[in-house]
This record gives C-alpha cells, sequence and structure tokens, in this order.
C-alpha cells in the first residue's frame, strides 16, 4: 500500500513541476483593475459581460480602495484603476513618471447615513457645522441636534477611501486639514452599511446609494440659508448637493487595447445602464460639464 | 503499512556490504544526505533572511521615533506620527482575556474527559475537539461580524452598560475564546495525561477521593504541561489576525486611562495584527518611513509571540523530560490507560474510603464536595462543546441551504450575488497543492537532518526551537514577507505560486514534527536489522526510513493542508483576488480565486441580500474542505498510534 502510494506522489509530484514550467513560460495577458469599491459594482458587472461575449480576460478585484487603485496602476500592477475621487498633485508627485488619464463614468454622492433610531428620533438633515463638531468630538449626543438622548457612534471609513476624501473635502476644504482624530474604522460599504444598521446612534458617511431608507437613511445637508438639501439626482447634478464625487476609470496614458475596449463599454449606452442600476448618475443626468471637477 | 515481514522484500540490499560505522562525513556525502542538508540549509537561511527583512526594513522608523515607536500613544500616518503603544494594548488586552475566558473551562473539560469519561468517550470528544480547532479564522471571522458582535451589544445594553457599538475589544477577545478553547482542553488533556497513572492508584490508595487527587496530586503534577498549554494558546490569540479585524472595531489611539480601566475594553480598539491586516498596509507601501512603521509593527508582533510560544515549548520540554526521568512515566499515556483499564472507573468510585477515621458527617461533606467538583468539571466540557457545536450548527444551518450541484461548479457572477464558487474552490485546491509540494521535500530533508543526522544534544534541540517558533509566526506576517518578497521584490505581482510557497513554509513545522514523530515511534529493531543486513546508514535511511515515514509525511501534509486552505491573511496581499479570474497559466501576475478572501471580501463588502445565503455556503464548502483532510489523516494517525504501542 505504501508502495502504490509512494509512486502516486511521486508522479503528482512531477506531473506538478512539469506543469509548473510549462506554464511559467507564457505569461498570460489579463486585463487587470483595481481599486474603489464604489465604483467596482458598474466596472465588475461588466467585466462579466464583456468576459461572457468578447472572451476577454478580466481581473476586477478592490483592495486598498482608490488609493490602491491610483498606486497599484503606478506600479504597473494593473492597467486601469478605479477610483472615486481625482489623482492628487501628491500623487501625481510621487509618480512622475506616470501619465494618470482619468475618464468619468459617473457620479456619485456620499451620504451621512444614520441608523434607524436617529432617523426615526427627529434628525432628519445636518449643517455642515454641525457634522463638524460630531467629527471632532464636541457634540457627542444626538440630543444636542434635536435626537434622541444616546451617544453617537461615529464610524469613520478608513484611510484611502475615496468616500472619507470627500467628505474631508467638503468639511476641511483639502483631506490633509482634517484633524487627527480616531473613530472606529469600516472599510467596504456594506461592512458600513450592516454595522450603522445594527447599531443605535449610529453614522457614518457611506455613498448615498448604499441607503436604503429601511435600515439606514441618508441626511440631507442643512445649507446656511435653513434650506435642507437632500442627495437626489437632481441636487446631485445641478451640484446644489455639496459632497458628490465623480467616479473615474484611471489609465496610464490615453486608454489602448483591452483596456479601451472596457472603458468605452463603460461610456457606451449599457455601460451607463450599470451605472444607473447600481444608485449613481450616468454621464448624460449631470447636467454641469464639469461636474467631474467638483472637489 | 509494511511490518517487519516487508524487510524480506529487499534482498539485494544485503549484497552492498558497506558497514554502518561509517564516518559521518563520508555518509554526508550521500545523495539523501546532501540533499537534506542542502534544502534544510537553504530553509534555515529564507527563515533567517526573512527576519532579518522584518529588522531591516523597520529601521526608518526607530531612527524617526526612537523608544518612542513603543511607547508613544499617537498614530497619525499622514502627520508621520507613529506610536504603537495603543495596538501592543490592543493585543495584549484582546488575548488575555481570551485567556482568562478559556482556561478555566478549557481545563476543566480537559480534567473531566481526562479523568471522568470512559477511553473511548474520551477519544471521541478529543477529535471532535480537534476537529473543531480546524475550524478557520475567517469562518469565526464570519461569526463574529454577523452573530457575535450584535449578542455582545445587545447583552451590554441590556446590562446597561450603554456600549457605543458592538466592536470592541471584549467582542474580539469573546470570539478568540471560542477559538483557542479546543488548543486549551485538548493540550490539557495531553498534559493531564502524561501525569503516570501509578500517581493516581496511589492517590486514590490513601483515600483521597477522586476530586481530591485532582486538585492535589493530578493538577499539580501538570502544573508544568498546564502553563505550557495555556502559553502555545495565548501565542495563538496574540497573533491571530483575521477573525479580530472583523470585529474590533480597528480604532487608533484607543488608550486606556488608567491602565487597568475595564471600560476601554467595551469600546473599539486595535490590534497590531488588524492595524497589518488593514487598508494601510496598502497605502504605506512606498513610503520607506511610513512602511517601515508597518513592518515595525510584525516585528514587535513576531518577537512577542515567538518569545510566549517559546516559553510554552521550553515548560512542555521540561515537563517531557522530568517525566522521562522517572520510569513509570515511560510512555506515560499508554501506562495512565493500562493502570485505569486495571483498575475502572466504576470500581474506583465504588472502592470504600479508607476513610475509618473520618467522622460521617465529614465524608457527606466529601462525597458531595467530590460530586460537585465532578459536576463543575462536566460543566466546563459541556459548555465547551455546547460553543462549539453552537459555531458550528450556526455556520451549517446558514450554508448548507446555499450549496447545490451548482453552487459547486459555477463561477462567481454578479459581484458574488449570482452563481457559484467553482473557481474559488479551484484556486484553493492550487495553492493547497502547491503548498504541499513545497513543504514535502522541505519537511522530508529536516526531519532527516533532525533526527537522523544531527547528534542528540543543543544541535538537535535548537532546530526544534526553530520549528516551535516557525510554528508560532502568526500568518498576516507571512503575508507580509509575501508582498515584500514575491509581489514586489520578484515583480510577480499577486500570483498563485507566491502564496502557494508561502503556504507550504507555514504548514512546515507541521509537516516536519509529523515526520519526527513517526521516525521516534519506528522501532529500533528496523534500523537494527537494516545494519545487521550491512547496509550503510545513506542505504539504511534511504530504503528503511524514508518509506516507513510516509504515513507521516502524509498525515503531516493532511493536517497542515487543512490548516492551509482556510488562511486568508498570508494569501489576501499575496496571492488571490476577489473575481475575475480562472485557472493562472503563468507565474507573474497570476492570481487565483479562493474560499478564505471570497468569505473575508463579503463579509464586508456583500453587495446584495442574496449575498448572505452565498457566503455562509462558501464557508460551508470551506469547512467541509477542511473536516474532509483531517478526517483523511485520522485513520493514517490512528493506524500509526496503534502500530507504536504494538511495536514497544
Amino acid at each position: 500500500m505504501t508502495h502504490s502510494l509512494k509512486r502516486v506522489a511521486i508522479l503528482a509530484t512531477m506531473t506538478g513541476l512539469v506543469g509548473l514550467l510549462g506554464g511559467a513560460s507564457k505569461a498570460m495577458e489579463a486585463l487587470k483593475i483595481n481599486g474603489s469599491t464604489t465604483v467596482n459594482l458598474p466596472a465588475a458587472e461588466a467585466a462579466e459581460i464583456l468576459r461572457s461575449e468578447k472572451g476577454l480576460q478580466i481581473q476586477v478585484d478592490t483592495q486598498g480602495g482608490s488609493s490602491g487603485g491610483i498606486s497599484m496602476l503606478a506600479d504597473g500592477l494593473m492597467q486601469i484603476g478605479m477610483s472615486s475621487k481625482h489623482v492628487s498633485e501628491d500623487d501625481r508627485k510621487k509618480y512622475p513618471k506616470i501619465k494618470f488619464v482619468e475618464t468619468h463614468i459617473g457620479e456619485d454622492a456620499v451620504a451621512l447615513i444614520v441608523s434607524k433610531d436617529v432617523w426615526d428620533g427627529g434628525v432628519k438633515a445636518l449643517s455642515k457645522a454641525e457634522a463638524k463638531q460630531i467629527y471632532e468630538g464636541k457634540i457627542t449626543n444626538w440630543k444636542a441636534l434635536g435626537g434622541p438622548d444616546r451617544r453617537i457612534a461615529f464610524f469613520n471609513k478608513e484611510p484611502g477611501r475615496g468616500t472619507w476624501e470627500v467628505f474631508a473635502h467638503w468639511m476641511y476644504g483639502n483631506p490633509k486639514s482634517a484633524p487627527e482624530v480616531s473613530f472606529p474604522e469600516v472599510g467596504g460599504n456594506e461592512e458600513t452599511r450592516n454595522k450603522v444598521a445594527s447599531t443605535r446612534g449610529a453614522i457614518s458617511q457611506l455613498s448615498s446609494s448604499w441607503a436604503d431608507g429601511k435600515t439606514v437613511f441618508a441626511l440631507g445637508i442643512k445649507a446656511d440659508n435653513g434650506s435642507v438639501i437632500e442627495p437626489t439626482v437632481e441636487n446631485i447634478s445641478n451640484l446644489k448637493y455639496p459632497m458628490s464625487r465623480p467616479l473615474f476609470l484611471l489609465t496610464n496614458g490615453e486608454p489602448s487595447g483591452e483596456a479601451k475596449v472596457f472603458v468605452d463599454f463603460m461610456l457606451s449606452t449599457r455601460g451607463q445602464e450599470l451605472v444607473r442600476k447600481h444608485g449613481y448618475l450616468s454621464l448624460d443626468q449631470l447636467k454641469t460639464k464639469n461636474a467631474g471637477a467638483v472637489p | 503499512m509494511p511490518g517487519p515481514a516487508d524487510m524480506g522484500t529487499h534482498p539485494t540490499i544485503g549484497l552492498a556490504a558497506a558497514p554502518w560505522g561509517l564516518s559521518r562525513r563520508r555518509s554526508r556525502r550521500s545523495l539523501v544526505g546532501g540533499t537534506s542538508w542542502l534544502l534544510t540549509g537553504i530553509t534555515l537561511a529564507a527563515l533567517a533572511g526573512a527576519f532579518f527583512l522584518f529588522v531591516v526594513q523597520s529601521i526608518p522608523v526607530w531612527k524617526h521615533e526612537g523608544g518612542g515607536y513603543l511607547t508613544g500613544t499617537r498614530w497619525f500616518f499622514r502627520k508621520e506620527t507613529f506610536g504603537a503603544a495603543p495596538m501592543i494594548y490592543g493585543t495584549l488586552a484582546v488575548a488575555i482575556i481570551a485567556l482568562l475566558l478559556a482556561a478555566p473551562v478549557g481545563i476543566g473539560a480537559a480534567v473531566f474527559t481526562s479523568e471522568y469519561l470512559p477511553r473511548r468517550m474520551r477519544m471521541g470528544v478529543k477529535l471532535l475537539i480537534e476537529l473543531l480547532a480546524g475550524i478557520p479564522s475567517v469562518v469565526y471571522g464570519l461569526l463574529g461580524v454577523l452573530l457575535l458582535r450584535n449578542y455582545v451589544y445587545e447583552l451590554m445594553n441590556w446590562m446597561g452598560l450603554e456600549p457605543l457599538s458592538g466592536d470592541s475589544l471584549l467582542t474580539a477577545s469573546l470570539l478568540l475564546a471560542i477559538m483557542i478553547l479546543p488548543t486549551v482542553m485538548t493540550l490539557a488533556d495531553d498534559a493531564l495525561q502524561a501525569v503516570p497513572g501509578m500517581q493516581r492508584q496511589a492517590a486514590r490508595g490513601l483515600g483521597l477521593t477522586r476530586s481530591q487527587m485532582i486538585l492535589s496530586v493530578l493538577l499539580p503534577q501538570a502544573k508544568g504541561g498546564l502553563a505550557a498549554a495555556l502559553l502555545l494558546a495565548l501565542g495563538r490569540a496574540l497573533g491571530e489576525t483575521i477573525a479580530v479585524f472583523l470585529v474590533v472595531g480597528r480604532q487608533d489611539n484607543q488608550w486606556p486611562d488608567p491602565l487597568w480601566s475595564p471600560q476601554p475594553l467595551l469600546n473599539a480598539g486595535q490590534t497590531l495584527t488588524s492595524k497589518l491586516g488593514g487598508a494601510e498596509t496598502n497605502i504605506a507601501y512606498g513610503d520607506p518611513l511610513h512602511w517601515a512603521a508597518m513592518v515595525g509593527l510584525g516585528l514587535v508582533l513576531l518577537v512577542g509571540v515567538a518569545g510566549v510560544t517559546l516559553a510554552g515549548a521550553v515548560l512542555s520540554g521540561r515537563t517531557e523530560r522530568s517525566g522521562q526521568a522517572t520510569p513509570a512515566a515511560n510512555g506515560s499515556s499508554q501506562d495512565a490507560e493500562l493502570s485505569r483499564r486495571t483498575l475502572p472507573a466504576e470500581k474506583t468510585s465504588a472502592l470504600p474510603n479508607t476513610g475509618a477515621i473520618i467522622s460521617g458527617e465529614g465524608r457527606r461533606r466529601r462525597s458531595v464536595w467530590n460530586r460537585v467538583f465532578g459536576s463543575l468539571m462536566g460543566g466546563c466540557a459541556i459548555l465547551s462543546c455546547g460553543v462549539l457545536i453552537w459555531a458550528l450548527s450556526a455556520i451549517l444551518l446558514r450554508g448548507l441551504p446555499a450549496v447545490s450541484w451548482n453552487f459547486l461548479t459555477e463561477q462567481i457572477r454578479l459581484v458574488g450575488a449570482a452563481g457559484g464558487i467553482f473557481y474559488n474552490l479551484v484556486g484553493t485546491l492550487i495553492l493547497i497543492v502547491t503548498a504541499a509540494l513545497v513543504a514535502a521535500p522541505l519537511a522530508m530533508a529536516m526531519a532527516l537532518v533532525h533526527s537522523m543526522y544531527l547528534p542528540r544534544g543543543s544541535r538537535r534541540r535548537g532546530l526544534t526551537v526553530v520549528l516551535y517558533a516557525l510554528n508560532s509566526v502568526p500568518s498576516i506576517l507571512f503575508g507580509i514577507v509575501g508582498l515584500i518578497v514575491f509581489v514586489k521584490g520578484l515583480g510577480w505581482g499577486k500570483s498563485w505560486l507566491g502564496g502557494g510557497i508561502l503556504l507550504g513554509v507555514m504548514i512546515l513545522p507541521t509537516v516536519t514534527v509529523s515526520l519526527i514523530e513517526r521516525i521516534k515511534m519506528m522501532p529500533t529493531r528496523y534500523i537494527d536489522a537494516a545494519r545487521g543486513l550491512g547496509l550503510s546508514r545513506s542505504q539504511a535511511i534511504r530504503s528503511v526510513v524514508i518509506p516507513q515515514c510516509f504515513g507521516g509525511l502524509i498525515t503531516g501534509l493532511l493536517l497542515g493542508l487543512a490548516r492551509a486552505a482556510g488562511e486568508t491573511a498570508p494569501i489576501m496581499f499575496t496571492a488571490t483576488i476577489f473575481a475575475g479570474v480562472s485557472v493562472p497559466h503563468g507565474v507573474v501576475e497570476s492570481p487565483v480565486l479562493s474560499l478564505p478572501y471570497h468569505i473575508f471580501i463579503l463579509a464586508q463588502d456583500s453587495f446584495d441580500p442574496g449575498v448572505a445565503g452565498k457566503v455562509w455556503g462558501t464557508a460551508t464548502v470551506l469547512l467541509g474542505l477542511v473536516f474532509l483532510l483531517n478526517l483523511v489523516a485520522l485513520p493514517i494517525r490512528l493506524q500509526v498510534h496503534e502500530e507504536a504501542t504494538h511495536a514497544a
């Protein structure tokens, strides 16, 4: 018994080694895409369509969020980065040899979302000043904002996420001027939604399309004149809602080859339908042409 | 498994009449010996190299922060402030509380299985526990993030503690306590079994009740072994990444004031491992100082865990040695078995106490206490099994309905919301087969060097220490090394080969130790016979020792692979992505999908309510794979055990 087992094992080893050497000689050329979980939703579905219809080899991953998309594109680890924020000057300085090209494929709004008890308790909108006070720990109970008597549980999106940068940009003009704070961190969108939904007194930043109005609720923004601006399609497209952000596909230089096929598909009618399907604004819904240049 | 009769199948070898007593120099020149030394040397050099990577790459942060890196309580990478103290605190707090929770229950359960249960039932319970020890940490993480954190949150609310959320150091330590419970229990059981049966008999003969015997003889005798069990469990708790990551809250700069205040435990926190497993690792690469700060966390973790684990190993080694010093303890566990068989449990309890001098009142009190103690220990065992059965059923009840033939054979569609996990299964198999191919020759070489070529004494012990240390290395650190060496250094990007090599090295200790045990159990008369036939040392090794080891190799591999199949931390930066690949065709930039990473991502980022079923289903399939590997290993393990008992 031992001997036959041994023979099988040796055979398996050798087959494995041969396969390994044979395989190593020809590296496969697959189109690799990585970055923002927000952009990932329509992009991953587009990739599935292109895989089945055109037989393209496309890999999609969401490591490190938008920043992961930017840095891994710059490191040459992939051909398309997904980002829900502009490539910053710092990024361009950090990678002088890379010619980042942003292809705008849609628009998303970041909302402050709260759990049901907060919403039902009467908090439906916050002003920028109020949001700032929460973020800086100066207001720690919803009572101060006309809500229930409950401590505020702030879940902060982890660094590198486009969502956080849009939020910080809105409040402080520049993510770098955001104060040093420490909150429990959340990563992916679903994790954020789950944790806010299951925690009383919770608030976090999240793509407004994820606010289902049943477990988590998107707050409006109180403008200086007292009017409340909801993150609706209308308000996002006419730039009234302040925390919107562009969704980008990033390439090094103008997209070419399979990357171009993918980018073109995202810009096509079907691609734009996918953008809408996942709750974002497609390009034709954006009334202002330079909406992508908001932050 | 060939018995001694099989020796006759190599009649020709006897003709090659080389004297056994060759000088070691000459035998080293033989093919088997040379290869073994070479592979062992390469492995040790690679491990030393990996350690120096952590030292060297963390230098910038030591220069920047000095000792403040360890004592600083503030970490703001955008401002280049790096203080690791809150993470060290988080790591210690989570692990120590987990141990405080798991230790009494685990040891109590071990006392029950070892001292109260009949042998067959004891083996049954032990097998169940060992099986449960194999539940991958990402599956525990899933239980934690979807169930336990809500339970803890509601419980704390009910107690009026007003927690901010369910993510807390306490939640993480509860989850960890469940995870290390099997480790504590099974190692504590071993420690108790190592106490010679004669000690028990003597104590009972003096008229002690069973509970008195356990408290005043057994536990003190097993002290060293129990401490070792706890230290090894602590080592595992300190290094756990994925499960902690999902429930600890990942809040930086949580420094308790005062240090012993319990309040911070109810809040979110950060551990060394949850930091390393998070988004910052990707962001930091490329910025030498920030990267150094991250690698430095790895170094602190490595040194801490290795220290604790080696202390445990030394303790258990010392107990083993002191045990062997008394002749009664030779083959201690079989001895204990034997003595109890001559003095069955039912009979002993029926023996009249030699308590003529004890008053009736005292006797009654003693017997009541005896029963209370017994039920207490039984309660611990029931609690342990109950917790683990809860974990298992929570997964299976949700996961089994999602598992179907199509689930196993279709590929992912709609970002995990539809379709199946075919290529995740394939990817995981590719990774573990690669790991096996890497681990098998290296482990065989190291085991031969350890048991056949190295003289008894310090150098052999040194190799054992290396194996123990390697076994204790937290799996996230393999991921960091892989990121530095394979992904960036060699420019492979994410590649199945990188992941397979990392997993192979990770399971090396398991496989090697299994082989060493096998060699140790091999009756010396096999080798004596070979010597008598005039075989040279290398010939004897090649034609007797290696074939005899085959069972040990398979067992070790299966056990190791059961662990490798469920690991997320080593492969998430190095080998696996979420969607979009099938079978790799090369090495560079050739990631695979995998089961554990699929669960890890979906636990955080499911895109659709329909995903919930899919993620539990994936967990069920992963569990099935892990249990299958463990179960296949089982008969071989039992057979080896039997044979050793037989031959002894």
